[in-house]
């Protein structure tokens, strides 16, 4: 039983005169416990398929499916809720909020699902352990570096007990070191709690460490191989 | 972490940005509050002056006396009435008067003046007339004597123990004369009066004029004008069909629609000030949630709904507007703590120009609450007006393309 299917997704947008179809009649389902990397040149559609499936950007038309649901049939505020219990996000700009701390990015997702402050506590410090920053808790994102911003953006995706996390580029700012550390972290998780991690890239490194490899060119899938 | 803790982190982001912001809040609010502290304080003065002095809260008059101010429209006190007067716990004092303009003379000086019988104990109670003797001694019951202005007796030439005669048209156009002895001096704060004012005991006045138990006024005062017009309208169902119950915002038109018109301009010129901050506040909000945008798409994309975005800039507006109130209130409200119990002196020329006026030479400020809580409410609805704004904005704000800049 997959926990994600998609059927038929398009993404057209109309340029001046002519349309982009970013994505263009894909096909795919995924399973828990997936470690998969959607893998693609800049502007082959690898953002516009995981904003789709990340309930960020509205499809032009097809499916996508969680846990039987078509969450594109979801009105916008039930959609909102939808990402919140259901989604991790990473983004390749880490995208922290700048005025709160670590701790607080990583609370911050807590807060919004209302749970308990003992509750938000002990996550917080164990998440951080796992991405080992557990020492930078304090600190706001401008005191560190951007591997480490990836690293609390990580913990900060995995607060909310996610069903999976989406990645967009998540290394495509960080240098080698970084990016194997994070990689790490990233396989670590997938393997030891089985989290269903999604990431798109077009680093070979990142590629080597993906159990499964989704090639798109053009907004449609080339190959789809497991490993 | 609460979104109020956002909120306020994010209000110091751009620190020069927010303290111009809280600062136009400051000055606007500062400003506002001292202007109508001042006006409000030298209305407070006027309508003091011109209720001790001259008119009492509430008058008792003959219906025809406000348009002819004759003794031929005095009136006898039904004495059931004086009673319902007596009677009404609201009430703090009353006093009758018989007031006429007649002619004073001394040797060959003769001057134009304005005779007052009064009721001296009762209305030493009412207006505090005894304050003002400088020389000599107040009137008593029975008293022959007569009180006049310092400046109509250097006028007439005449000190204490010295007579003056006064000369009037009585009631029914009998035409009378007498002669009294001056019994003391007064000066008021203002000119006018010490020009032409004359006090003498009631019954004295009415022997003067062949006017018997007749009054032209009934001068009613309160504890304060909030009881005005339930006292006014409770004496209107006694008031016998001949006579008339006035405020005094009646029988002082002119001072009401001086004071009207200042407190209009001024509320124009605050609403313009304050559009202008307006304006200001919300180019500031435009600016940070342009800059913002990604952050706030980084939010909603995370789970955070809409509405609540909006709450925590909100928050952060309001929390401008509050720091700019507070600031200010905490400046000017010892400020004119200070000056309540110190009312400013007007020396010189504006001094005296005051006293022509027939007020006290005095700055005086307004220490009512609303001075204060009007602008910090003016302000809480500027916020919630620009916070349309605000709602509009994320509204519009597309998760997706706030990722992409
Ligand atoms: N908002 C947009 N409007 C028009 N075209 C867009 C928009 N976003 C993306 N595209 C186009 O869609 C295609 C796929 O973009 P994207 O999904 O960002 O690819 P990738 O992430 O693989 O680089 C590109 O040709 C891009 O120019
Ligand atoms: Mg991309």
């Amino acid at each position: 039983m997959s926990i994600i299917e998609i059927k038929n997704l398009t993404k057209i947008y109309d340029g001046s005169g002519f349309e982009v179809k970013a994505v263009n009649g894909i096909n795919l389902s995924f399973e828990k416990g997936e470690f998969a990397a959607i893998v693609g040149p800049s502007g082959s559609g690898k953002t516009t398929l995981l904003n789709m499936l990340g309930g960020l950007d509205h499809p032009t038309s097809g499916e996508v499916i969680v846990d039987g649901q078509n969450i594109w049939k979801l009105k916008s505020r039930k959609l909102t809720d939808f990402r919140l219990y259901n989604i991790g996000f990473v983004f390749q700009a880490y995208n922290l909020i700048p005025v709160l701390t670590a701790k607080e990015n990583v609370e911050f997702i807590m807060h919004l699902q209302g749970r308990s402050k003992k509750e938000r506590d002990s996550r917080t410090r164990e998440l951080m352990q796992a991405v080992g920053l557990e020492e930078r808790m304090n600190s706001r994102p401008s005191k560190l570096s951007g591997g480490q911003q990836q690293r609390v953006a990580v913990a900060r995706a995995l607060a909310s007990k996610p069903k999976f996390i989406l990645a967009d580029e998540p290394t495509a700012n960080l240098d080698s070191k970084s990016t194997e550390t994070l990689l790490d972290i990233m396989e670590h998780l997938n393997k030891e709690e089985d989290i269903t991690f999604i990431f798109s890239t077009h680093d070979a490194r990142v590629v080597k460490k993906a159990r499964r490899v989704i090639t798109i060119e053009d907004g449609k899938v080339k190959s789809d191989e497991v490993r | 972490m609460n979104y109020s803790k956002i909120a306020w982190r994010n209000l110091w982001r751009n620190k020069k940005r927010s303290l111009i912001t809280i600062s136009s809040v400051f000055f606007g609010v500062l400003f506002s509050i001292s202007l109508t502290s001042l006006q409000e304080g030298s209305f407070a003065n006027m309508i003091d002056n011109i209720v001790n002095f001259y008119s009492g809260y509430i008058q008792i008059q003959d219906k025809e006396y406000m348009e002819n101010n004759t003794i031929n429209h005095s009136f006898v006190p039904p004495s059931f009435f004086l009673k319902k007067i007596s009677e009404n716990k609201t009430i703090s004092n009353f006093s009758k008067r018989l007031q006429i303009f007649a002619l004073a003379s001394s040797g060959d000086e003769s001057q134009g003046v304005m005779i007052t019988g009064i009721e001296p104990e009762k209305e030493n109670s009412l207006s505090g007339l005894s304050k003002w003797v400088i020389q000599g001694k107040f009137l008593e019951q029975g008293d022959k004597g007569i009180l006049l202005g310092n400046l109509l007796a250097e006028k007439l030439n005449v000190e204490i123990g010295d007579s003056i005669i006064i000369i009037g048209p009585g009631y029914h156009g009998i035409s009378s004369a007498g002669l009294f002895p001056v019994k003391g001096l007064l000066s008021f704060p203002m000119m006018e009066l010490n020009k032409m004012a004359i006090y003498l005991e009631l019954e004295n006045c009415q022997q003067l004029f062949s006017a018997d138990n007749r009054v032209t006024n009934i001068i009613i005062n309160l504890p304060d004008y909030t009881h005005l017009e339930r006292v006014k309208s409770e004496l209107q169902m006694d008031v016998p069909d001949e006579l008339t119950v006035l405020s005094w915002e009646e029988m002082n038109e002119e001072i009401t629609q001086f004071i009207d018109g200042k407190r209009y301009s001024a509320v124009i010129f605050k609403g313009i000030l304050f559009m202008i901050i307006g304006f200001g506040i919300l180019g500031t909000v435009i600016m940070l949630i342009a800059e913002r945008k990604r952050e706030l798409g980084v939010m909603n994309a995370l789970g955070m709904k809409k509405h609540r975005i909006t709450s925590v800039l909100f928050l952060e507006l309001l929390f401008t507007g509050l720091t700019g109130v507070l600031f200010s209130v905490a400046v000017t409200f010892p400020v004119i703590l200070h000056f309540l119990k110190n009312p400013i002196p007007i020396g010189g020329e504006m001094g005296v120009a005051f006293q022509d006026m027939g007020f006290e030479p005095v700055i005086e400020f307004s220490g009512q609450g609303w001075v204060f809580y009007k602008p910090a409410i003016t302000v809480f609805i500027l916020t919630v007006i620009i916070s349309i704004y605000i709602v509009y904005a994320i509204k519009r704000l597309k998760t997706v393309d706030a990722l992409r800049t």
